[in-house]
């Protein structure tokens, strides 16, 4: 989960296949990579990352674009996401050269963990105050990277980067669960 | 995405910094995920409750106690269109938070950022009705919001919010002082800010700025600078040729620079608005917003509607006619002032109906008299069948009512709340008028009334007085010559003696004579009035029984001056002026000529002290000590009396009037400000 202050709450995926669905709240239940709190199934569909694009495999009523859904599909950026009845969701790809998406719930349903977005992370994630962002953060002067290898998360920036007001290197690697200050901004990746 | 707190000029923002980092727990219960904005007076958090509850988290630093207790008097309102406040807690370094709801939704704000040539107009409607119930409501609750704005306004799950209410009791100085380079808040503050007067009114002043920002993308008063903009709201007028028509008579009057000028509240703007009438919901689903509940349930608005048109129609005449006429004229003054012409066309308009009205004064003075001849016919039959049934309860339960009425308390908010005067506005023009003027309470009628004893006084002071006031104005009667007669009398005290014998022979008779029982007649009449109403002064109501014991006196008094006018050797008869107005001249009803004058002339007086309510003009508690409408009426129903029931003129109009004058010179009047007890505060 990533927190930036003054933006918003993200939830972050980098699995190749992630699946959608109603949350589980029990533990040892199979419950679905991303869970909206929505009149869905547990598993109700899946999207995985393909070469350079995404494709939304369907696996219970699902519809692009209000066109049903009876195989996997590729997705294309701007696309809308509709799961069962109501839940909707907006496919975005900003960036040309990355790999990174960001789904937003178009819909007034909500993620569990509550996030104001959805983040399929693959290798690069961008935030700034462009359109072209995986994160848009109004008003912010710099961009900040953050790069995964694996498990592990860098963090890449133009302004200084300070933990608990200790400079560190830049690109930092980045600390589960610790605020980290990059230039004006300040951001936090809690694991779940 | 979507920041509870937008900073106003996403320009100017730069990312706020934030005291608390993510996963901080400042007291039991909550963590801390991430710094959401700056509000009105501290950091705005988001945070999750060890039970998984969203929340939003205000960290309250400064000016402790105002903002508390402001938030603490907003804790429990309930309303679908104000964000909900749960609770305030301390933390272990002795700060208080302020758990509120936590609204996912976008604000206004960035609602508006999206569509820079305003919101498509059901939209724009739905977001303002929803802000204006939640608003109603607050006023309801004696809260005034102070900083409403479109950073403060969200939707979430299609319903319209509020936030930020209770804790803005300043509007927050150092924002526009440049902590944080915001100057948004200044968009949409009342001019009357600058005088530290923090009424609804503002509330009001900033719903019309944001309905026209809403409708056009633009604001009313901008400017390069804070100082200019402030001085727009201060002198500038809206350019309202942007709005659509039927928007501008509500913006207009909303952004009106005095206060009282404005709305009084919510439900009257509402009125206004296009489509008021109308089931809303139905409107938007035809739009598209079907799948959710838009607003705060529309009976909420017609709870704050409803006192409304009671108000309205309580200051309406009774009479079924006249409520009509007064209606209709006061329907089509605001349609003419609200109407959508330009002002020089609308000028132009008014001259042309002027001119053509006084072109056709002949027309109208006649129609005028003769409506008011059926009217008055119509009013007397009407007052007779009601009157008998009714009258004396309804005087009761006048004089209860107004013994029962509340006593009215100032608003909370005004009294406890001191006013900090923003530094860059104290320069600016004072605004005389007071707009929250508390209503006053009168006084029972029969306390001010005073003592048996008091009254007396009163009474023999009028009763005295008036014969010399009746000289007096007859004797300037006589210089201003009202009439051949009463010249003479101005004559009559200058000329020789001689000439006056000369005179005396010819006509009616001696024009001094006539002046002595014209007078004789005033002041017996004067005094009968004053002496009667002294009497009822203590109570309103009882019309009937009233007109009908004027008319007994009435009657008297002109049997009165009929005989003394025989006694004087005064023959009505020879008047010429009598002749030729006379009706009953030559009639068959009337056989002898004394009773074809006599009677008349005696019904006259009876009808005229009847039809005129006497007691009112020397009512102590009358709206002014002399009113020249009362005059004037009176001389009116004289004369249309005397056109059925001839008088010797000019004395039949010459005694009322004089009467009118006395009555209203002599008897005792409580000045209005005299009538109000003492306030409770």
């Amino acid at each position: 989960m990533l927190w930036i202050d003054g933006v918003g709450g993200y939830l972050v995926c980098w699995g190749e296949r992630v699946t959608l669905g109603q949350p589980v709240s029990g533990p040892g239940s199979a419950g679905p990579e991303i869970g909206i709190w929505g009149d869905l199934s547990r598993q109700h569909a899946a999207i995985a990352r393909v070469g350079d694009g995404y494709t939304l495999e369907p696996l219970r009523t699902t519809r692009v674009e209000g066109r049903s859904l009876n195989e996997t599909t590729l997705l294309a950026d701007g696309q809308t996401i509709q799961l069962g009845d109501s839940v909707r969701l907006n496919f975005r790809q900003p960036h040309p050269w990355s790999r990174s998406a960001r789904l937003e719930l178009a819909s007034h349903h909500r993620p569990q963990p509550a996030a104001d977005g959805v983040l399929l992370a693959a290798e690069v994630l961008i935030l700034g105050s462009g359109r072209h962002c995986h994160v848009v953060c109004p008003g912010w002067q710099q961009e900040i990277l953050l790069v995964r290898q694996g498990n592990d998360w860098s963090i890449r920036s133009t302004g200084e980067i300070l933990r608990d007001g200790i400079r560190l290197a830049n690109p930092a690697r980045i600390a589960w669960n610790t605020s980290l200050q990059v230039g004006e901004a300040r951001l936090t990746l809690e694991a779940l | 995405m979507l920041p509870l707190e937008q900073l106003e000029s996403p320009a100017a923002a730069t990312p706020a910094r934030f005291l608390y980092p993510s996963g901080k727990r400042p007291f039991d219960g909550y963590t801390l995920k991430r710094g959401i904005g700056h509000g009105g007076f501290g950091e705005v958090y988001y945070a999750v409750s060890d039970a998984g509850k969203e929340v939003a988290l205000k960290l309250v630093r400064r000016n402790l106690d105002i903002e508390l207790r402001g938030v603490t008097q907003c804790l429990n309102l309930k309303h679908p269109n104000l964000l909900s406040l749960f609770d305030i807690r301390q933390d272990d370094q002795g700060d208080y938070w302020v758990v509120m709801e936590y609204i996912a939704g976008e604000s206004l704000d960035h609602i508006l950022a999206k569509h820079p040539n305003g919101l498509p107009e059901q939209e724009a409607l739905r977001w303002f009705r929803g802000v204006a119930a939640g608003v109603a409501y607050l006023h309801d609750h004696g809260v005034v919001h102070r900083d409403l704005k479109p950073g403060n306004i969200f939707s979430d799950e299609g319903i319209v919010k509020i936030g930020d209410y209770g804790l803005s009791k300043f509007i927050s100085c150092s924002r526009r002082s440049g902590q944080t380079g915001s100057v948004g808040t200044v968009h949409y503050m009342a001019p009357e800010i600058s005088n530290g007067r923090y009424g609804k009114e503002i509330d009001i002043y900033a719903l019309g700025v944001m309905l026209y920002e809403m409708l056009t993308g633009l604001l009313p008063f901008e400017g390069e600078s804070l100082g200019e903009i402030l001085m727009k709201h201060l002198t500038a007028q809206p350019n309202l040729s942007k709005v659509s028509e039927q928007y501008r008579a509500v913006i207009a009057r909303a952004l009106e620079k005095d206060p009282a000028k404005r709305f009084s509240n919510v439900s009257e703007m509402l009125a206004l608005l296009p489509g008021a009438a109308q089931e809303t919901i139905t409107k938007q689903q035809a739009v598209g917003y079907t799948e959710k509940i838009q607003y705060a349930p529309v009976s909420h608005e017609r709870n704050f509607a409803q006192p409304l048109p009671a108000a309205q129609s309580s200051d309406l005449p009774e009479e079924p006619i006249a409520r009509w006429v007064v209606g209709m004229w006061r329907e089509f003054w605001r349609s003419w002032e609200h109407s959508p012409l330009q002002p020089g066309m609308r000028t132009f308009l008014g001259v042309l109906l002027v001119v053509g009205l006084v072109i056709t004064i002949p027309f109208w003075v006649w129609f005028g008299f003769f409506a008011g001849m059926v009217y008055l016919g119509y009013y007397v039959i009407r007052a007779l069948i009601l009157g008998l049934s009714a009258g004396h309860q309804e005087a009761k339960r006048r004089d209860q009512i107004r013994a029962q009425q509340p006593p009215s308390l100032p608003s909370a908010t005004a009294e406890t709340i001191p006013h900090i005067t923003p530094a860059d506005l104290a320069k600016t023009t004072n605004f005389r008028k007071p707009w929250m003027r508390p209503k006053k309470q009168l006084r029972p009628r029969r306390e001010l009334i005073g003592t048996p004893r008091e009254r007396a006084r009163d009474l023999f002071g009028s009763l005295f007085l008036s014969p010399l006031v009746i000289g007096v104005l007859f004797f300037l009667c006589s210089l201003l010559n009202v009439s051949e007669n009463t010249s003479d009398l101005f004559s009559y005290l200058v000329l020789d003696p001689k000439e006056r014998l000369l005179n005396a022979g010819n006509g009616s008779g001696d024009p001094l004579v006539w002046n002595m029982w014209a007078m004789a007649v005033t002041i017996l009449a004067t005094w009968a009035a004053l002496i009667l109403g002294k009497i009822w002064e203590s109570r309103a109501g009882e019309p009937i029984l009233r007109r009908f014991t004027m008319l007994v006196t009435g009657l008297l008094i002109g049997g009165c001056s009929w005989v003394l006018a025989s006694w004087l050797g005064l023959s009505f008869y020879n008047s010429s002026e009598w002749r030729e107005l006379s009706v009953w001249h030559n009639s068959m009803t009337f056989r002898r000529l004394e009773d074809q004058v006599m009677l008349p002339g005696i019904a006259y007086c009876g009808v005229v002290f009847a039809l005129i309510a006497w007691w009112h003009q020397c009512d102590p508690l009358r709206t002014k000590r002399f009113s020249w409408i009362m005059l004037f009426l009176s001389l009116l129903v004289a004369f249309g009396t005397h056109v059925f029931l001839p008088f010797m003129q000019p004395w039949g109009l010459l005694i009322v009037g004089v009467m009118s004058v006395t009555l209203q010179m002599t008897s005792r009047w409580i000045p209005t400000d005299q009538r109000q007890k003492i306030e409770v505060s």
